[in-house]
């Protein structure tokens, strides 16, 4: 909302703020009308003169430069050259002479346009800070005094506030609301004016009948008739005043409706009183399908809850929202019909949003107008037309106004404001902010009945009152107090403790953290899972439909994420162009779909590895990536105390992943996730030059029965035994499975095995086979096992083993 | 006694001549060791005078105590000698790198939700969640934001159908928690928000933190109070809190917080635009309104709640100068935070 100080004036005085400007803008945002930002264009006028110019000649080097002779009242005229076409010999124009610095500092000096001397510039609307585009150079008014500073020829300029007005502040969407405001904060009368109505002609019943069919869409309307205006161009003083607040001048009839509606706040409409058919004006509901045509010409179909402005045959207006392109003002009318109601914010509001349409009227009457001021802001602006557009105001007026919008008091006790603040306030001093508020206050002692004025529809409960009482007396009244601790305090849901502790686990064991947006393009996923089904077999809740937004900003953007994987491969690839040659990288988090109707999230973690270390001591390199992401995998697993997993071959293949290089995770009786070498396929198409490694996992399965206790077991008593053995076979058969049949064959006295070697030469490569050597620990609890016991265990591993897995011993 | 005398000096003398403990060895070998000159000498003993003998002995002993006084200083000195060329020879160039080690690290979002949540759970705030995609009551009706309200244009807001949106706040995570739980309430809802605006210091998906209180009494004192504990924690204790008057549908009276610019003091830098002030969150006293929409009678229990941008925390607290980073994982960016 913009608001010009010199329309502010009128209403108050604000003279001596002049040359303090920062403390009125800091006064209003300390009291909740933030000022974003401030205009004052005058400040950049020093050397601007009014100049008359002498000749207008042509630069004898460039077509379309002139070049003018300037009369700025000194002895001889000034030479500059000027790139605009709008001006003539005899013009006064504004001329910024040599030492002027306009604004984005942009200074003045002497200089030389295509060989020609030029000393100074002469100025559009725009270079002097008064309008946003110009077209051409200002040409000013005849009358101004040759070599008169701008500053005097043209009135100190305006300042302009641009104020960020809450939605619940809509009284202060007009000057005379500001003015009230400021009134209240600085202890200042408004400056109080009536518009002078001289009424003629015929009486108002006899040009219009006015029918309200609705009154709580619309609780007050209000009509005058305006005969015999001539439409035409507003003065100066009233296009400044609109373009100061950033709107256009159309003709005077229009001008007046916005400079009311910028003054009080009022939203007016002018219809063009000769296209009202049967001179009948109803207020009433639309019919759904109903078309309606606005003053721009789009057409709008309408809802049964739209208001209308119907005339004896047709809708003239969309109630508070636009005009229809019907009956508005045009260059030939010549009576009108000026309109001013009180339309509930609710509906134009709900009308507005049904059909996109947002205008300055449906902003305000959306926010709530004063239904008491329909009348004096329909009487100024008839004066107005009456002053600036000829005409006769026609005797009387339309008010239909059945059930007058009541104001109930409300009660509150000082007890309570000070109980709610936290400090202790005096009867006096509430009372005096509630009547500097305008509000009625009634009671005494302890306990009040506090009216609010019309326009502050906004104060209904006794907590509005507090804020009121606070933001007056000033927020930084507001001790500093800790709120007392009774109860035991509750912990935290359990999915934040352990998701951190998951990442901080991660963090330790050597990856980063990424986070990225939570939704993404569609049918990225299929990029790296393919089909529904195939996800699904490795545990991960996709559904059919994705969770889709209907706004989004854009196609990247559009769909909640159904896997992380694809934004993990958006982070390898950004960093992979950026020269990262090897990096880690986790995200923990919700991945979206559908259960019928319902949205639901599932908790995901997925981890990326891109490339492998290049240093004097890496011995990793030696062995494939996944298997660095399968040590950081299990080693988080078993840092959550996860006992009960294997790994097994996939039953589907994931096109994202390399068909013999992926595995799923078996948790605790079912199929959590997968974990694999980056398709190459897939690494090709996305220019990642660094082997990948990726895994996704479905967190919510991970983070069953946790937080799991250390169990603790006694020391071993006795000491183990050591047995070696290496087994040569078939390279598909997988360490997992001979480690299974070991474990099985050996029994309880097997306290654990590991791979220590794996071993296949060119010869076996070639046979397919491969040498895989297990060592074996042997422990009892009871005794020291002997030789003899522990060699007969190994006898009856490596038959068992070579038996039923087709091995041989080494 | 010639024999033993020479055997003396040879011993010395040979002592003092080992250049290594080896060496030393063999000496204490020929002339002292089991089968060395010095035992056979004692074996030569049967051939003296019977009352000669323990004098003989005697003298024998002495030398062979002497002589292996001699060795010990002997050995412990080159011993100590060869450890030192031992330990010479195996220097090692420790300027050269270790193996490279990943050293991992915690995104510096949840960095500041985890460093935020640390400072309120001591005073008695802790964690609840709730989901993105809320219904339209949660995230607006029961916010005290009505279908039509103006209101809802303070919030550019990502539809799922009629009825769904992408939360634009974390603000319905305090009707979850009042409808589960009894007061009195202290808790904290972090997390990921959505509004429809992109730009270069708009990010449609950030996070937010809020906090809720609910108590029998709770004053405006009380919510600047602790929002100003957890801002001296946070940004140090010379941060100076401040309350504006503003607009929020689901408090009254609300208040915007700024804090003085941790950067600059409050003196004015780029950070605040010269005020010496940050903006960080809005706050209130829970609207009545919303209690009751929540089951909480607003007769018997009072309520106040803030929130932050956890973005905007992460900006002002580490100089962040870009809000792109936040989402593009650059490993350039995730490396400072490994600390």
């Amino acid at each position: 909302m913009k608001i010009s100080l010199q329309w502010l004036n009128d209403y108050i005085d604000l003279r001596d703020y002049n040359d303090r400007l920062d403390e009125l803008s800091s006064l209003l945002t300390k009291s909740g009308l933030e000022v974003e930002d401030m205009e004052n264009p005058s400040a950049h006028w020093d050397h601007i003169v009014v100049g008359e110019l002498l000749e207008v000649g042509r630069h004898p080097d460039a077509d379309k430069l002139t070049l003018c002779k300037v009369n700025v009242g000194g002895q001889e005229p000034l030479q500059i050259v000027c790139g605009a076409k709008n001006h003539k010999q005899g013009d006064k124009v504004a001329v910024a002479t040599v030492g002027a610095v306009l604004p984005g500092d942009f200074k003045i000096k002497k200089s030389k346009i295509r060989g020609v001397e030029s000393f100074g510039m002469l100025c559009s609307k725009t270079e002097l800070g008064l309008s946003e585009e110009s077209d051409g150079i200002l040409i000013m008014d005849k009358a101004v005094k040759v070599g008169a500073p701008l500053k005097e020829a043209f009135g100190e300029g305006d300042v302009v506030f641009e104020l960020n007005v809450t939605p619940n502040r809509a009284d202060c969407l007009s000057h005379i609301g500001l003015a009230r405001e400021l009134s209240t904060l600085l202890d200042r009368p408004v400056k109080k004016t009536s518009p002078e109505i001289r009424e003629s002609g015929k009486a108002i019943d006899d040009w219009i009948k006015v029918q309200l069919k609705d009154d709580q869409g619309c609780p007050r309307y209000c009509g005058r008739i305006i005969s015999g205006v001539k439409v035409g161009p507003s003065p100066t003083w009233l296009q400044q005043r609109l373009q100061a607040v950033g709107v256009n001048s159309i003709n005077n009839i229009v001008d007046i409706t916005n400079y009311v509606l910028f003054e009080y706040g009022q939203p007016l409409h002018a219809f063009d009183y000769s296209q009202i058919q049967k001179q009948t004006i109803t207020i009433e509901k639309a019919k759904t399908g109903e078309s309606f045509t606005t003053l721009d010409g789009t057409e709008v179909k309408l809802n049964d809850h739209d208001l209308l402005i119907k005339d004896g045959g047709r809708a003239v207006a969309l109630a508070g929202v636009v005009g229809g392109q019907n009956s508005g003002v045009s260059a030939s009318t010549t009576d009108i019909f000026l309109e001013s109601a009180f339309f509930t914010a609710e509906g134009v509001r709900k009308t507005s949003r049904a059909h996109g349409i947002e205008t300055d009227s449906c902003y305000r009457f959306s926010r709530g107008v004063d239904p008491e001021q329909t009348l004096a802001a329909m009487d100024r602006a008839a004066a107005l037309i009456q002053e600036l557009g000829g005409g006769e105001i026609q005797k009387g007026h339309v008010d239909l106004y059945p059930k007058p919008v009541e104001f109930n008091p409300i009660k509150i006790s000082i007890d309570y404001v000070s109980e709610r603040l936290g400090f202790t306030i005096e009867a006096q001093d509430f009372v005096g902010w509630m009547k500097r508020l305008c509000c009625q206050v009634n009671g005494s002692g302890d306990t009040y009945e506090v009216t609010p004025p019309s326009y502050r529809w906004d104060l209904n409960i006794p907590e509005d009152l507090v804020e009121e009482f606070a933001r007056l007396h000033g927020y930084d009244q507001l001790e500093e107090t800790l709120p007392k601790l009774v109860e035991e305090p509750t912990p935290h849901a359990f999915a934040f403790d352990f998701n951190n502790k998951v990442s901080q686990l991660l963090a330790g064991l050597g990856v980063y953290q990424s986070v990225n947006y939570a939704f993404t393009g569609e049918n990225l996923w299929k990029s790296v899972w393919g089909r529904v089904d195939v996800a699904q077999s490795c545990g991960l809740k996709i559904s059919e439909a994705p969770v889709k937004l209907k706004n989004p900003i854009s196609e990247e953007l559009a769909v909640m994420r159904e896997s992380l994987l694809p934004s993990l491969l958006k982070n390898v690839s950004h960093n992979n162009n950026h020269g990262i040659s090897f990096g880690r990288l986790f995200e923990l988090a919700p991945t979206h779909y559908r259960e019928g109707e319902v949205y639901k999230e599932e908790m995901r973690l997925a981890l990326a590895f891109w490339g492998q270390a290049e240093g004097l001591w890496d011995t990793q390199n030696k062995i494939p990536l996944i298997y660095t992401l399968k040590m950081v995998v299990e080693g988080l697993l078993t840092k959550i105390g996860a006992k009960n997993w294997r790994w097994q071959n996939m039953a589907e293949l994931a096109p994202g992943f390399h068909p013999g290089q992926s595995i799923q995770l078996f948790y605790e009786g079912k199929i959590v996730g997968l974990m694999g070498t980056m398709h190459p396929q897939l690494k090709a198409d996305q220019k990642i030059r660094s082997e990948v490694a990726w895994a996704e996992f479905n967190f919510e399965a991970l983070s069953a029965r946790q937080p799991r206790q250390p169990q603790f077991h006694s020391l071993p008593k006795f000491p183990s035994v050591e047995r070696d053995i290496a087994l040569l076979g078939p390279e598909t058969v997988s360490a997992q499975d001979i480690g299974a049949e070991i474990k099985r064959a050996a029994g309880p006295l097997l306290e654990s095995f590991q791979v220590f070697d794996v071993y296949q030469d060119k010869a076996l490569k070639e046979a397919g086979q491969r040498s895989i050597a297990f060592r074996m620990h042997f422990q009892s609890a009871k005794e020291t096992l002997n030789d003899e016991q522990v060699n007969e265990l190994r006898d009856k591993v490596v038959n068992s083993v070579c038996q039923k897995l087709g091995l041989e011993i080494r | 006694m010639e024999k033993l005398k020479k055997i003396k000096e040879d011993a010395q003398k040979a002592i003092a001549e080992a250049k290594t403990s080896e060496q030393l060895y063999q000496v204490k070998v020929q002339f002292f060791g089991k089968q060395g000159e010095l035992s056979l000498l004692m074996k030569e003993v049967g051939a003296l005078p019977k009352e000669d003998r323990p004098a003989f002995g005697k003298e024998v002993n002495i030398v062979r105590a002497a002589l292996q006084q001699s060795y010990d200083d002997s050995e412990s000195r080159l011993k100590t000698a060869e450890l030192a060329d031992k330990l010479q020879k195996e220097s090692l160039d420790l300027t050269l790198p270790g193996p490279h080690l990943s050293l991992g690290g915690t995104h510096p979002i949840p960095r500041v939700i985890n460093e935020i949540v640390e400072i309120l759970s001591r005073i008695g705030f802790s964690v609840r969640s709730g989901p993105l995609v809320e219904s339209d009551r949660y995230n607006f009706t029961a916010l005290n934001i009505p279908e039509n309200h103006p209101a809802r244009d303070m919030q550019d807001t990502f539809y799922i159908d009629e009825n769904h949106v992408l939360r634009t706040h974390t603000s319905p995570v305090q009707i979850h928690t009042m409808e589960n739980e009894k007061p009195p309430i202290r808790v904290l809802a972090p997390g990921s928000v959505f509004r429809c605006d992109s730009d270069a210091s708009h990010s449609p998906n950030f996070h937010q933190i809020e906090a809720l209180l609910i108590d029998k009494k709770v004053s405006m004192s009380d919510l600047k109070g602790t929002i100003s504990f957890f801002i001296k924690e946070f940004f140090g204790s010379e941060i100076k809190t401040r309350f504006r008057p503003s607009f929020f549908p689901f408090t009254e009276p609300s208040a915007e917080v700024d804090c003085s610019c941790p950067l600059c003091k409050g003196e004015g830098c780029r950070m605040c635009g010269q005020s010496g002030w940050v903006e960080i969150g809005g706050s209130g006293l829970v609207h009545p309104n919303v209690l009751k929409q929540a089951g909480v009678d607003p007769n018997e229990w009072q309520g106040f709640a803030f929130g932050f941008g956890i973005e905007r925390m992460a900006i002002i607290k580490y100089g962040i100068n870009d809000i792109r980073l936040f989402v593009e994982n650059d490993l350039r960016f995730l490396r400072q935070f490994e600390s």
